[in-house]
């Protein structure tokens, strides 16, 4: 045992030294501080962008002007949302929906907006409460640049406006220049066609060069819609206000599940989240386990590759070597993995963003679900699962290059979990869930998917067994390969006789 | 206590249809010096990786330090391989002490031995510069340390000489001299016989995987005939009949200008060399030159392995 951890401790001090560990160690982390820093910066820094209307038929273009300054409250009334609880003091309820749905921006505007709510809010904050910032309008509604007659001809128009759009002339916006973002064309009888239903020539044309931003599409779109179907019922004798009260009702639908305790079946929002989570820990464990298979396989080599396996041998056993590298190489996967899930748990205190709320709990869920327990569990046998095949192509192999040749077809193999990994997600106890369970290879993460959803506990525990049954028989016929193989130079050994080897016959 | 430290008995090593080691004896006593020798294949690191206990003989028993595996006494045992190599990216003294505790030795102790041996064998600038940075000379002696740091019993070194400039040489016979002066045995492989010839105590001398001369570099050289050789341009008829003298021969292409011509006289038994030139004298065969030398360890070698294979 003490040769063991002798050799252990080598493969991990030199494991921890070198530059593959640190950048994998830290890799993970960096992407996840900046992919959240840069959504959250853009989301921040997106720029304002302005449209022009040109309204002939003296109607539409106030019911776009209208749906504009709507969508734009309901961003305020969302980041009040979040600004609320996250400044509010502990048991205060402000008793407002701050949710932005459109009935709450609607109470929203009519109670007057962030000013109203904001004094009622503000007894209730944190001493040390920042100031509220309302957000910056996305989509700025601008008259026409001066010298166009909004009168004239639509094609004069369109001439004029064009060098606008294309950005070769820019509109003087609070004293700086901007580039139109957008302009709509209305036509005079846009109205009465649109309410005749007709889809006939375009009377109501959006121009812009930019198309793949499709909000603002959304927002007209709304405006106009709201207005043509006010003026059908009311054309119908239906009063409309009666008609917002009735479009306003929402019929309330609780979700439960019936595999949590009694009286906490609620399904929360950080519930959900919790069941997607699995996912991302499969996710977690594929690249874990592997970027620790490339280590044991270049280690394996090396003793061979730079001739140091006989003096070794003279020394310890080549199963002193074998579990000696399997022990420093999981402690180094251990390490990688705590420092990953530490540093994802963090980050998720850390985080202030969008949905942050929901995100913190939805972290606390994955903490105390023991799907973390699980994670190392699946993490470990799966470790030992793909450790005898990678040692045994270790041992086979003279040099990287060699390894690779082997590792090729095994590569593919193994995404399969990465392809499955979201369908499990969806259907954890279906037909390709259960079949995936039974394939050793993929047992670990088909388990580590699932575990979220409570699978049966018989094949639970079936499928633990199945992973140490596994791990024992390719590490046992791994360690026959890898003492036969320790001497060996030069050619690799045929098929049959690594079966000799496994069966315990044959020569060095 | 048993003053042998390796016994072999009818060791055969067989690899499928290929015999490598075919029926070896051997006895190695306490605090020697003893010399592999054998051209290449010869078997000799065959015989060595099963010293200890790498590979299994296929029949046969090896006794080591009184035990009959060298993995039970592996902290008293070293061993530098034929085929050299170490931890690239791990530093001399790190690799060196690395060795060393897995030999038993503590880490502590481990690290100040490495030390001390670099400093002792001119290493001491490189103690902490990896092994791919040292030249293969240098890494080479590192090995060499490896084998030895903790202080073995008995060290068998495979090719220690191979790849080391002059210089470096006759540091590493100083340092097997050092290690059979502190009572360690020492068994080294060459196919540099000066080498064998200037440290040796005794020889095992094997080819084709079968021992062909166990004992003494003296007892070595006595397996072959002793020789005198001539240069005259008189008659030597009177010599070939003299007592003493196996065979006469001349030596190099006959000369057909006149002038001295080069004779090799081969000596039977103890005959001494004297008697020749009394023999001379007497007969009135005029010298220019008159050499007699001991054989050296090589001419016994090639004899003996050419012996060997007119036999086999």
């Amino acid at each position: 045992m003490r040769y063991i951890l002798l050799i252990a401790l080598r493969e991990f001090a030199e494991n921890a030294k070198t530059k593959g560990f640190w950048i994998g160690l830290f890799m993970l982390p960096l992407i996840i501080v900046v992919s959240i820093g840069v959504s959250a910066k853009l989301s921040r820094s997106e720029p304002s962008r302005y449209f022009v209307v040109v309204d002939k038929s003296g109607v539409f273009g106030e019911s776009v002007k209208r749906s504009a300054e709507w969508a734009h409250q309901r961003s305020v009334l969302d980041a009040l949302g979040q600004y609320a609880r996250g400044n509010l003091r502990p048991g205060q309820d402000p008793k407002l929906d701050l949710w932005p749905n459109p009935a709450a921006v609607d109470a929203f505007i009519a109670a007057g907006g962030k000013d109203a709510y904001l004094s009622r809010l503000r007894p209730m904050l944190r001493d040390n409460a920042p100031e509220f910032k309302e957000p910056s309008r996305h989509y700025v509604l601008v008259d026409l640049p001066g010298g166009i007659d909004a009168h004239a001809s639509d094609e004069a128009i369109l001439t004029q406006l064009k060098p606008y759009l294309i950005g070769d002339r820019h509109l003087a916006v609070n004293g700086g220049d901007a580039q139109l973002f957008a302009a709509l064309l209305i036509a005079p009888d846009a109205v009465d066609e649109a309410m005749r239903g007709s889809a006939g020539a375009a009377k109501i044309q959006y121009w812009s060069t930019n198309l793949a931003v499709d909000d603002l599409t959304e927002i007209i779109r709304g405006g106009l819609d709201y207005e043509v179907r006010r003026r059908l019922y009311v054309a119908r004798g239906v009063e409309f206000a009666t008609v917002r009260e009735v479009e306003a009702t929402r019929v309330r639908v609780d979700t439960f599940d019936p595999a949590k305790a009694a009286g906490t079946e609620t399904v929360s929002t950080a519930d959900r989240i919790a069941r997607g989570l699995p996912v991302g820990f499969v996710y977690l464990l594929w690249m874990s386990i592997f970027t620790v298979m490339q280590m044991l396989l270049t280690n394996t080599i090396e003793e061979r590759s730079n001739r140091i396996a006989e003096v070794l041998l003279s020394s310890v056993t080549p199963n002193e070597i074998m579990m000696g590298k399997l022990l420093g190489i999981a402690g180094i996967g251990l390490t990688m993995v705590s420092t990953w899930l530490a540093s994802v748990v963090i980050a998720a205190k850390l985080y202030a963003g969008p949905g942050a709320d929901v995100i913190g709990p939805a972290v606390g869920a994955v903490v105390s679900s023991g799907l973390i327990p699980m994670f190392l569990l699946c993490f470990l046998l799966g470790y030992l699962i793909y450790a005898g095949l990678f040692l045994t192509i270790g041992a086979l192999s003279n040099d990287l290059k060699e390894a690779q040749s082997f590792q090729g077809p095994l590569m593919l193999v193994m995404m399969v979990p990465l392809f499955t990994m979201v369908f499990i997600n969806r259907d954890p106890h279906g037909t390709l869930a259960t079949i995936l369970t039974w394939i050793p290879l993929y047992t670990p993460f088909t388990m580590m998917n699932r575990a979220a959803a409570n699978p049966p506990l018989g094949e639970m525990i079936g499928a633990v067994l199945l992973m140490i049954a596994t791990a024992v028989l390719l590490l046992w016929s791994a360690g026959r390969i890898f003492r036969m193989a320790m001497l060996r130079a030069g050619s690799r050994p045929k098929f049959t006789q690594l079966l000799q080897w496994i069966r315990g016959r044959g020569d060095a | 206590m048993n003053d042998k430290v390796l016994e072999l008995e009818n060791v055969t090593k067989r690899f499928g249809d290929f015999t490598a080691v075919h029926d070896v004896s051997l006895a190695i006593p306490r605090g020697s010096i003893y010399g592999f020798l054998g051209q290449n294949g010869a078997g000799k690191t065959t015989t060595i990786r099963m010293i200890f206990d790498i590979i299994k003989p296929s029949s046969g028993r090896i006794t080591i330090l009184g035990a009959s595996s060298a993995l039970e006494v592996r902290p008293r045992i070293g061993y530098l391989p034929e085929e050299k190599g170490l931890y690239k990216a791990m530093t001399a003294v790190a690799t060196i002490a690395y060795f060393a505790t897995l030999k038993g030795m503590s880490r502590v102790a481990a690290k100040q031995r490495a030390r001390e041996l670099l400093e002792r064998y001119g290493l001491a600038q490189f103690a902490d510069s990896k092994i791919q940075t040292l030249s293969k000379g240098m890494s080479q002696k590192v090995q060499v340390i490896c084998a030895i740091a903790h202080n073995p019993e008995f060290v068998v070194l495979d090719e220690p000489f191979s790849g080391l400039d002059p210089v470096n040489q006759q540091v590493l016979e100083q340092l097997i001299r050092d290690l059979a002066q502190r009572g360690s045995t020492v068994i080294f492989s060459t196919h540099v016989m000066q080498h064998a010839e200037r440290l040796c105590d005794r020889l095992l001398l094997i080819a084709k995987g079968r021992k062909i001369f166990d004992g003494t570099v003296a007892g070595a050289k006595a397996t072959i005939p002793r020789r005198v050789l001539i240069s005259t341009e008189s008659s030597i008829d009177p010599l070939t009949t003299l007592e003493g003298v196996a065979e006469v021969k001349p030596v190099g292409p006959p000369a057909a200008a006149p002038g001295p011509k080069d004779w090799e006289i081969r000596l039977r038994g103890q005959t001494s060399a004297q008697a020749i030139l009394e023999k001379c004298f007497q007969s009135g065969i005029v010298l220019s030159r008159f050499d007699h030398s001991e054989p050296s360890l090589h001419d016994a070698f090639v004899a003996l392995v050419g012996g060997n294979e007119e036999r086999t």
